[in-house]
C-alpha cells in the first residue's frame, strides 16, 4: 500500500516510535473505550436554524462551519476547510503553495478575512492567501455571504470569513499535543495549553509544519526521442524546489475584571517559507529560475467589552504587519549567480473598531459603530543588475455606521443599516443594506430572507502605485447586490436536518483586473462590469441508527460570474463569458460515521472545468482545466483515560489516486497519507 | 437478494462517480497533421507568462489558411512556457521558450518535433553563424549560449560581465552586435572567430530590436525602460550605429510617454517600421520622423510586427486582452489591409518559410 511513498517510513526514529505506538493503539489495545461516545458526536452538529428570529441578522446569509469539519480540518490551512465545506471556490497554486479565494464567483481581493474583528487582507495586494492560515488558531469559522457582510465591514463584493477565538472559563488546566507525519517527509506538530480561572485565562498554541512535498510523477508535458524507435520517453520527475515550512504562535489573555466586562488581548506570529516549483514543461538549467517566498505576520490585538443592562460595547485595537521576501535566483556556472528578482514588502495596517448595541426592548435595536485602518505599504524590487523600483504610500481608511433592527412579530423581523467610508480623506458614496427575515410557521423551521445593498470595495494600494503599471487614476469597484434565500430545519426522532437554498445576483461596475501590456508588464484597469450571480445549497443531516452516529454536510454551488464589459474590437470574444478559473458547478459534501471510539470521515468535492482564457476557449485542450473528483478518507479511534484523550488517525488524501490539476502545468499529489496522534489533557 | 445485500450493491455502484475521468494520456495520445504547405509564415504565440499555453500557428499567404496549435496537434506535447522567437535553418525550425529554458526544433514541412536544447536560463533569441554554430542569447543568465545547431550540444559561453540581459543579434561581418536590453544601456559586439567580447556602445535605456539597412548601417530601438510614463529620466529613442566606428551616429528622440516596440525592416531595407501605438514607417536617410503614423491604431492595441521579407508585407498582431486567441492583420506594403486571422494567445514572432 506505500510502496509508492518511500518518504513516509524513512523519518526520524522518533516519528517510527510514534507509528509503532500509534498502530499498536489503533488496532492491538482493548482499553476500556468501547462505552464512550466518540467526542466528536457529542458535539453539537447542526447551528439549530433560527426558531427564533434574530432581528439584527435578519435577511442576513451566514453559514457556520460545524464542529466536525472544524476537528476534522485541526491540522489543515484554511484553504483545505473552507474548499471541502463551504460553497467558495478555493484556487491553489499546489499543495502547500499560495490559495486564493473566489465568494460567489468575485476576485480574491473580494473575499474579506476577519479575524477576531481585525482584517486579514494586505491593504499592498487586497487578498489574502488560504494556505498560510492555520484551522489550528481559530475555533469558530463563519460565511456572511455577499450583502449579509455590510454589517462586518464594506469592501467585501463576495462576503466574509470569520474566524474567531473564543475560551472556557471554566477551565483550571488543559492541553493538546499532536503530532503527525506524512507522505512527502512531511511532519506536523502541534501544541495547546490553556490554564486560568474564572477571572483570567491564558491559552497558548504553537504548530511547526515541515514538508520535502517531493511527490514523483510522470511528467507527459516533455519527451525525448528514443532515437532507435522515434518513440517519446516521458521523464519521471520529482515536485523539486516545493518544499515548505510553517510555524506560528498564538497568544490570548482573557481577563474579566468585573462582572460586566471582559479584556482580550491576543498575539499571533505566523512564519511562511515557501516556494513554487517551475512548470511540468520546464527544462531549464537544474539550478535556474528557483524562487523562494518567506512570509513573516505580527497581529497583536486588544479588545474591550462592556456588557451594560441595555447595551454592549466593543472596542477593538489591533494591528496586521507583514513581511514578504520574493526571491528568484539563477545559478549559471560559469558565470556570477543571478538575483533576478529581490522583492522586499511590507504592509503595516493599524486597526482600530468600536461599536456599541443598545436594545430598546426586543423588538427595537441600534448598532453603531466606526472603523479606521491606517496602512501603510513599503514595496520595493531591487534586482542585481536593474535599478530599484518600488512605492511608499500610506492610506488611512475610515468608515461609520448605523443600524436599526426592528422586530414586528415573532414571524417578522427586519433592519435597516446605513455605512459611510471615507478613503484617502475622501468621503466615498454611501453604502445602504436592508434586510428582512420571515418565518411562517410557528412550530416548523422554515424561513424566507432577502437583502439588498449597494457595496464599494477600494482599488489596492498595488493597484494604485505598483512600479511598473500600478494607475492611481483607478476607480473604486462598485457593487449592486441582492439576495434571497429559503431554509428549512428540524428534529424527527434524534434525527436532525436542515437545508438551505440562497439565490444571489450582483453587478459590479468597474471591476478591477490586471492583464498585459505590449511593455511585457501587467497594468490594472477597470472593467466596465461584471455580472455574478448564483445558487448555494447546504444540506445536513445528523443522527444515529444501528448504534452508528452518523453526520452529513453537503453543498453545491452554482457560479456565473459574466464579463459584462465593453469589447475592444471586433474580435474580442472574451463578452458574456465566465471569468477565467471560476467552475461553474462546485460541490462538497462530509459524511461522518462513528461507532465505540471510532470514526470514519469522507470528505469530497468537485469541481466541474475551469476555463483559462477570457474567451472560454475549448479548441486548445491542454488549456482547459478539466473536472475534478477529489475524495479524502480519515479513519480514527480514540481511547479515554480518565479526563484525558488519545486519538490515533490514519488520513489518506486522494484516496482514488487521481491525477488532476488545479491550475496549469502544476501537477498534484497522488494518493498520499498521513498519521496523526492527539493527546487531549 | 437481502435488503443488506442490495444496499452494498447499490454503494458499489454509486462509486465510479465519485472518481475518474481525467487521464493525462487522453490528452496528449492524439491528433496527427497534414504536410505544411511549402512557403508560409510560422506565429509564435508566446501565452501567458507561468500558464505554459505557448502555441505555434502556420499561415499560408497564398490560400490564406491558418493552422493553430500546430506543435500540439503534431506532437501532443505543449510548446512551453512564453515562446519567444523562432528562427529556420536548413529546414529545421527552432523555437526558443522563453521560460522553459528550452529551444524546439521542429521539421519545417511537417511541424514535427525532432529534437531540443535544454539546459538554458531564460533563452530569448538564436543566431545562426553557421550549420555547425549557434548563439543563444539569455535574459538572465549573464552570459551568451554557443550550441552545435545539429547535435544539440552547448559547446561553450561567452561571459557578459555587468550585463544579465543579452537580447537581440545583428550580424556584420565576423562581428555579432548583441543589445542588452532589461535594465541596461548597451550593445556589445562579439567577434565570432574568437568568440570573446570585443567591444561595447552605450545607448539609450533597454535597446532592443536590431536591424541592418541598405547602407550597412545598424539600427536600434531603445523603450526607454520603465520609470514612470511623463518623467524626464524616460526618453526612448531609435539609434543609427556606424558598426565601423562603433559609434552611435544619429539619435530620434520620441516623446517620454512613448512606448516604442518591435523594430522591423522592408524588404529593400531602406524603411524602418516599428510599433509606437500606431505602426510608424521612416525612411533610413531620412533627417526627422513624421508627425503621423504609417498605420493608425483604429481601435488595436498591436502588439507584434514582422515585414515579410520577400515581398514586404506587413504581418500585425493584436493580442487582444492577452487572455484570449489573438488576432494577426496582413496589410499590402502601402498598407491596404489583405487579410485578418485568429493565431493563440498572445502572437509575438513571426517567421518566414
Amino acid at each position: 500500500m506505500l510502496n509508492n511513498q518511500p518518504k513516509l517510513f524513512s523519518s526520524h526514529q522518533r516519528y517510527l516510535s510514534i507509528i509503532l505506538v500509534s498502530l499498536f493503539i489503533l488496532f492491538e489495545a482493548k482499553t476500556a473505550s468501547a462505552q464512550h461516545i466518540s467526542d466528536t458526536l457529542r458535539i453539537k452538529t447542526i447551528e439549530v436554524y433560527a426558531k427564533k428570529i434574530i432581528k439584527e441578522e435578519a435577511g442576513k446569509t451566514t453559514t457556520k462551519i460545524d464542529s466536525i469539519a472544524m476537528i476534522n480540518a485541526l491540522t489543515s490551512n484554511l484553504s483545505d476547510l473552507i474548499s471541502q465545506n463551504t460553497p467558495i471556490f478555493i484556487k491553489e497554486y499546489g499543495r502547500g503553495a499560495m490559495a486564493s479565494a473566489s465568494f460567489r464567483g468575485t476576485a480574491p481581493s473580494h473575499t474579506q478575512v476577519s479575524w477576531n474583528g481585525i482584517s486579514l487582507n494586505s491593504p499592498m495586494l487586497g487578498m489574502v492567501d488560504f494556505s498560510v492560515i492555520p484551522v489550528y488558531f481559530t475555533d469558530n469559522v463563519s460565511l456572511l455571504h455577499g450583502s449579509g457582510s455590510i454589517s462586518e465591514r464594506s469592501g467585501a463584493l463576495g462576503g466574509v470569513v470569520r474566524l474567531e477565538n473564543t475560551t472556557n472559563w471554566k477551565n483550571r488546566f488543559s492541553g493538546r499535543l499532536l503530532a503527525g507525519i506524512g507522505s512527502y517527509g512531511t511532519k506536523d506538530e502541534f501544541f495547546q495549553i490553556n490554564s486560568g480561572n474564572n477571572k483570567i485565562q491564558s491559552q497558548t498554541r504553537a504548530y511547526y509544519n515541515y514538508s520535502d512535498n517531493d511527490y514523483q510523477f510522470v511528467n507527459k508535458f516533455i519527451a525525448d526521442i528514443d532515437p532507435k524507435t522515434g518513440n517519446y520517453l516521458y521523464p519521471i520527475q520529482r515536485n523539486e524546489n516545493s518544499q515548505y515550512k510553517n510555524y506560528g504562535l498564538l497568544q490570548e489573555f482573557y481577563f474579566h475584571p468585573a462582572e460586566k466586562s471582559v479584556i482580550i488581548l491576543r498575539y499571533w506570529y505566523q512564519h511562511n517559507d515557501r516556494s513554487l516549483p517551475r512548470l511540468l514543461s520546464n527544462e531549464t538549467d537544474n539550478n535556474a529560475n528557483i524562487n523562494r517566498q518567506t512570509e513573516n505576520a505580527n497581529r497583536p490585538v486588544a479588545e474591550w467589552k462592556y456588557y451594560g443592562k441595555k447595551g454592549t460595547l466593543t472596542l477593538t485595537s489591533g494591528a496586521n504587519i507583514q513581511l514578504i521576501n520574493y526571491q528568484l535566483k539563477t545559478k549559471v556556472s560559469g558565470a556570477d549567480d543571478q538575483l533576478v528578482i529581490n522583492s522586499v514588502s511590507k504592509s503595516t495596517s493599524y486597526l482600530f473598531k468600536a461599536s456599541y448595541k443598545y436594545q430598546f426592548s426586543d423588538k427595537l435595536s441600534i448598532i453603531t459603530g466606526a472603523n479606521t485602518g491606517i496602512n501603510n505599504v513599503r514595496s520595493k524590487n531591487s534586482p542585481q543588475n536593474g535599478d530599484t523600483t518600488g512605492y511608499d504610500m500610506q492610506r488611512q481608511d475610515h468608515s461609520v455606521y448605523l443600524q436599526f433592527s426592528k422586530s414586528f412579530s415573532d414571524k417578522l423581523s427586519a433592519n435597516l443599516l446605513a455605512r459611510e467610508d471615507f478613503i484617502g480623506g475622501k468621503s466615498t458614496a454611501f453604502i445602504p443594506s436592508a434586510g428582512i427575515e420571515y418565518h411562517p410557521f410557528r412550530d416548523i423551521g422554515y424561513f424566507i430572507k432577502g437583502n439588498l445593498a449597494r457595496n464599494y470595495h477600494q482599488p489596492t494600494l498595488n493597484d494604485l502605485y505598483y512600479i511598473p503599471g500600478g494607475n492611481p487614476q483607478l476607480k473604486p469597484e462598485e457593487g449592486l447586490m441582492a439576495d434571497l434565500g429559503s431554509g428549512y430545519s428540524g428534529v424527527i426522532g434524534n434525527t436532525t436536518f436542515h437545508a438551505t437554498l440562497n439565490g444571489y445576483y450582483s453587478s459590479i461596475s468597474n471591476w478591477i483586473i490586471w492583464l498585459p501590456t505590449p511593455q511585457g508588464y501587467w497594468e490594472p484597469y477597470n472593467m466596465k462590469r461584471v455580472n455574478a450571480s448564483g445558487i448555494e445549497l447546504n444540506t445536513g443531516i445528523s443522527g444515529k441508527m444501528y448504534s452508528v452516529d452518523y453526520h452529513f454536510n453537503g453543498n453545491y454551488a452554482f457560479t456565473r460570474s459574466i464579463n459584462r464589459d465593453d469589447p475592444r474590437n471586433w474580435a474580442d470574444e472574451s463578452i458574456g463569458k465566465q471569468l477565467p478559473y471560476i467552475p461553474l458547478h462546485s460541490a462538497n459534501f462530509l459524511v461522518n460515521l462513528s461507532r465505540s471510539g471510532y470514526h470514519l470521515t469522507w470528505l469530497w468535492t468537485y469541481y466541474s472545468e475551469r476555463f483559462t482564457t477570457t474567451s472560454n476557449d475549448k479548441t486548445s485542450k491542454p488549456d482547459v482545466l478539466y473536472p475534478y473528483f477529489m475524495n479524502n478518507l480519515y479513519f480514527g479511534r480514540e481511547i479515554r483515560l480518565n479526563k484525558q484523550k488519545l486519538y490515533i488517525e490514519l488520513k489518506i488524501f486522494n484516496l482514488f489516486n487521481e491525477d488532476y490539476r488545479t491550475v496549469l502545468q502544476h501537477p498534484m499529489p497522488r494518493r498520499n497519507y498521513s498519521l496523526l496522534i492527539r493527546y487531549d489533557f | 437478494m437481502s435488503i443488506n445485500r442490495l444496499h452494498i450493491a447499490l454503494i458499489l455502484m454509486t462509486l465510479p462517480v465519485f472518481s475518474g475521468c481525467m487521464k493525462d494520456n487522453e490528452w496528449i495520445n492524439r491528433h496527427q497533421s497534414g504536410t505544411l504547405p511549402a512557403k508560409g509564415i510560422f506565429i509564435v504565440n508566446e501565452g501567458n507568462f507561468m500558464y505554459g499555453n505557448a502555441s505555434l500557428s502556420f499561415y499560408d499567404p497564398a490560400t490564406r489558411k491558418v493552422q493553430n496549435d500546430l506543435f500540439y496537434n503534431t506532437n501532443g506535447l505543449p510548446l512551453g512556457d512564453v515562446a519567444q522567437s523562432m528562427v529556420i535553418s536548413d529546414n529545421l525550425g527552432y523555437i526558443v521558450i522563453n521560460n522553459s529554458g528550452k529551444i524546439y526544433v521542429i521539421n519545417t514541412s511537417d511541424g514535427k518535433y525532432v529534437g531540443k536544447i535544454t539546459g538554458l536560463t531564460s533563452p530569448r533569441y538564436i543566431h545562426f553563424v553557421n550549420s555547425e554554430k549557434a548563439y543563444i542569447t539569455d535574459l538572465y543568465a549573464g552570459q551568451i549560449t554557443i550550441v552545435n545547431p545539429k547535435s544539440y550540444q552547448i559547446t561553450g559561453v561567452i561571459l557578459t560581465p555587468g550585463h544579465a540581459s543579452t537580447e537581440q543579434i545583428v550580424q556584420w561581418n565576423d562581428f555579432l552586435f548583441v543589445s542588452c536590453w532589461s535594465f541596461d544601456n548597451t550593445i556589445l559586439v562579439i567577434d565570432t572567430r574568437t568568440d570573446a567580447v570585443a567591444g561595447e556602445i552605450k545607448t539609450g535605456k533597454q535597446p532592443g530590436g536590431l536591424v541592418i539597412d541598405k547602407n550597412n548601417k545598424i539600427w536600434t530601438l531603445c523603450d526607454g525602460g520603465w520609470s514612470k510614463s511623463g518623467t524626464t529620466s524616460r526618453i526612448p529613442m531609435l539609434q543609427r550605429i556606424d558598426p565601423v566606428t562603433r559609434t552611435i551616429e544619429k539619435s530620434f528622440s520620441l516623446s517620454a510617454d512613448a512606448k516604442p516596440s518591435r523594430l522591423a525592416i522592408n524588404d529593400t531595407r531602406d524603411s524602418l517600421l516599428f510599433i509606437n501605438d500606431g505602426i510608424w514607417k521612416i525612411g533610413v536617410n531620412q533627417e526627422t520622423i513624421s508627425g503621423h503614423p504609417f498605420l493608425s491604431t483604429a481601435n488595436h492595441l498591436y502588439y507584434s510586427l514582422a515585414v515579410d521579407p520577400k515581398n514586404s508585407e506587413l504581418y500585425l498582431s493584436d493580442a487582444i486582452d492577452y487572455m484570449q486567441r489573438g488576432v494577426i492583420y496582413r496589410y499590402s506594403p502601402l498598407g491596404a489591409k489583405i487579410d485578418s486571422f485568429k493565431t493563440g494567445i498572445i502572437p509575438g514572432a513571426f517567421c518566414f518559410k
